[in-house]
């Protein structure tokens, strides 16, 4: 939902964000389809149960959720741009099309013996039909989820986690890297865009010189040479080189690793920018199966330094403190 | 593969203490105890009692090794009184689960190798998701500088302030908590113990939803569980439930979208056969309490959640009722949510240091 903003749809913000949930898939239809089976199954008490579950609910949701009206309302009060989808989430679509897909299985062996008359003359028959047409309409069922669909979660490849951690095998060893060259405890990186998300997940001892949200601004478009260039425009250099692969002017690279604090940046080793970083004054100082481990020694190192928290704790002191 | 086994163990562990938390509220003696319903009160209680906990020590300024301490003697109190509640009146319970596997073992069989085989194609996947960068960032930062929410995730530089929006969302600091209290590395505790435990929890819901839908139907619950978990398999855009639980488990989001809002279907099912039922009017407040703590997503869903159940109950039970117990358990969403806008509009802060 980045690049859909409800004032500038208006009220068909709505369409726009249901379509967008459900992209690619027909499980929205296949919502309203078994709702519809659901609310028409039988007019016994069964019947009346399901229409009692998922009819109320749904009706309310048309007149709020689903209305063209409230999300233009509410972003009045507040910014609900990125977080409108998640009102969808309380549509109960699996729930729904499940129910549906076990009344129907039943159903259908059902009335396929009833139609068949042979409850009255042969009930072992009548079994054997009951069985044979719910395990058809099972899959029939199942088909229709897996058509519905459209996309399997893993049909471009199942990828198997590499280790335990759950992160490409290189990161633990270029942390390794990085703590046995640094003359500090918090040494300052930058790393290309897949491992600048994943290295202080398995190590946050190593801080990094960009945010998640600056290099996402540079990925979809909004750093380029020029921004790079720009006086004191200093996150954007090191995106423009490590994110983006652009070769400014070494010496405004240097100083953009001068004042940030970079002391490390590390690259593919195949990515042609090595020399480069040469060029700028950094030196290898470890390689794995695919990355270099580059070091910056800037004149006057910028030392990190955790706040002590000590004097706060004195002078506001808690029953709990013994445990500190 | 010891590693793996002791993350796997501790999957275990999580539902012994959500089972104890919940003893301590459902194990009465007078009451029909459900042995499912304790594992989902006692999860909500659990986060509901740690967020009380994290925050007083948070707005103190206290390091994380306070907080985990703390919460080792109340995990600990409630767990003896919990087990000592259980062992009195949980016996019965007990005995109806064994009896009902007993005669649907072939149900209790399928539904378990589902479970498991799904958990297992979901945990053994290696998914790269941005999220992850805050979620486990955020517990892996906890612990390294022994702090609580002090520092940004994503980049390790101390913030001034604490970020409102995550403030009341203590899962994160709850898994630091547990890798400082158990010495797992918070990548192993997100990505596969707290992984594993959301899988289970969102498959348990779906059984106690489906138990009450099909009034107790085994062979329809089959199918619906079947049905629901394959529809989990292919219902995939970057924005569905199905996608939180498949490829950002270990986040508080799916645990919303997979066991609070189903949760809350199944509460209002509860509530259509017997909408007097104070335990059941009960459970709804625990997990309005307690959810805020898995998402600040809670906040607004939540209440949104019990307004689109229970106001149509009102109408449908013919009962007044229904909607000042539906409004007192929106309640404490509505009030995050409105410190939550205060703080957007600059008018609530809380300094990561005192200002006076």
């Amino acid at each position: 939902m980045q690049d859909l903003n409800i004032a500038d749809a208006g009220f068909s913000y709505i369409i726009r964000c249901v379509a967008a949930y459900y992209e690619g898939t027909l499980y929205f239809f296949m919502f309203l389809a078994a709702l519809a089976f659901c609310c028409l199954y039988k007019k016994d008490s069964v019947g009346k149960r399901m229409r009692q579950i998922f009819l109320p609910q749904f009706i309310l949701m048309a007149l709020t959720v689903y209305n063209p009206l409230f999300p233009v309302a509410l972003n009045s009060i507040f910014d609900i741009n990125k977080e409108y989808y998640r009102f969808l989430w309380m549509s109960p679509v699996i729930i729904c099309i499940a129910t549906a897909g076990a009344l129907f299985t039943e159903w259908s062996g059902e009335t396929a013996v009833s139609g068949s008359g042979l409850h009255k003359t042969d009930p072992s028959d009548a079994d054997m039909i009951k069985g044979n047409t719910r395990r058809v309409l099972a899959a029939l069922a199942f088909s229709c989820l897996l058509i519905a669909g459209g996309s399997f979660l893993y049909e471009e490849s199942y990828i198997p986690s590499p280790n335990i951690y759950h992160m490409p095998s290189e990161i633990p060893k270029i942390s390794e890297i990085i703590h046995e060259d640094a003359d500090t405890e918090y040494p300052r990186a930058m790393f290309e865009y897949d491992y600048q998300m994943q290295i202080r997940q398995y190590d946050a001892g190593i801080l990094l010189s960009v945010d998640r949200e600056q290099y996402l601004r540079a990925l979809t478009g909004e750093v380029d040479y020029d921004s790079a260039m720009e006086e004191g425009n200093y996150i954007d250099r090191l995106l423009a080189v490590v994110g983006l692969g652009i070769k400014i002017p070494e010496d405004r690279f240097a100083s953009a690793l001068k004042h940030t604090g970079t002391e490390y940046v590390v690259v593919s080793t195949k990515g042609g920018l090595i020399p480069y970083l040469k060029e700028a004054g950094l030196t290898v100082v470890g390689e794995t199966e695919n990355h270099t481990v580059m070091h910056y020694e800037p004149r006057e190192p910028q030392v990190f330094e955790k706040p002590d928290y000590s004097e706060v704790w004195r002078l506001t002191p808690q029953w709990y403190d013994f445990l500190l | 593969m010891i590693k793996v086994t002791a993350a796997i163990g501790l999957i275990a562990l999580n539902f012994i203490l959500y089972f104890l938390f919940g003893s301590l509220l459902c194990a009465g003696k007078d009451r029909k105890m459900s042995l499912t319903r304790t594992v989902f009160a006692g999860l909500f209680f659990y986060y509901l009692l740690f967020t009380v906990c994290c925050i007083s020590v948070m707005l103190r300024w206290r390091p994380l090794h306070v907080l985990s301490r703390i919460w080792l003697f109340v995990m600990a109190v409630i767990c003896i009184s919990g087990a000592v509640r259980a062992y009195r009146n949980a016996r019965p319970a007990f005995q109806r689960a064994v009896d009902l596997v007993g005669r649907h073992t072939a149900f209790f069989a399928f539904t378990a190798i589902l479970t498991v085989a799904f958990a297992a194609v979901i945990l053994y996947s290696y998914q790269f998701t941005l999220d992850a960068s805050y979620y486990v960032g955020n517990a892996t930062t906890a612990l390294q500088t022994d702090t609580i929410n002090m520092f940004d995730p994503f980049t390790g530089d101390w913030l001034d302030h604490y970020e409102m929006r995550y403030f009341f969302a203590t899962f994160s600091i709850n898994d630091a908590v547990m890798c400082d209290l158990l010495g797992v590395h918070p990548l192993v505790w997100c990505k596969i113990t707290m992984a594993g435990t959301a899988i289970i929890l969102s498959v348990m819901v779906l059984y106690m939803a489906g138990r009450k839908i099909f009034e107790e139907d085994m062979r329809k619950l089959s199918a619906f569980i079947f049905f629901s978990i394959v529809a989990n398999l292919f219902m995939i855009t970057i924005y569905t439930t199905s996608a939180f639980l498949t490829t950002r488990t270990y986040e508080g989001k799916s645990m919303l979208g997979n066991v609070v809002i189903p949760g809350i279907l199944y509460i209002y099912i509860c509530l259509l056969q017997d909408v007097k039922d104070k335990r059941t009017w009960l459970l709804l407040l625990l997990v309005a309490l307690g959810a805020s703590a898995l998402s600040s997503s809670s906040n607004m869903l939540v209440p949104a959640m019990i307004a689109v159940t229970m106001f149509p109950l009102a109408f449908l039970k013919k009962d007044g009722w229904v909607i000042p117990k539906a409004l007192i358990c929106m309640l404490p969403g509505i009030i995050l949510t409105v410190i939550y806008i205060a703080y957007v509009k600059n008018i609530i802060v809380f300094y990561t240091y005192p200002t006076r």
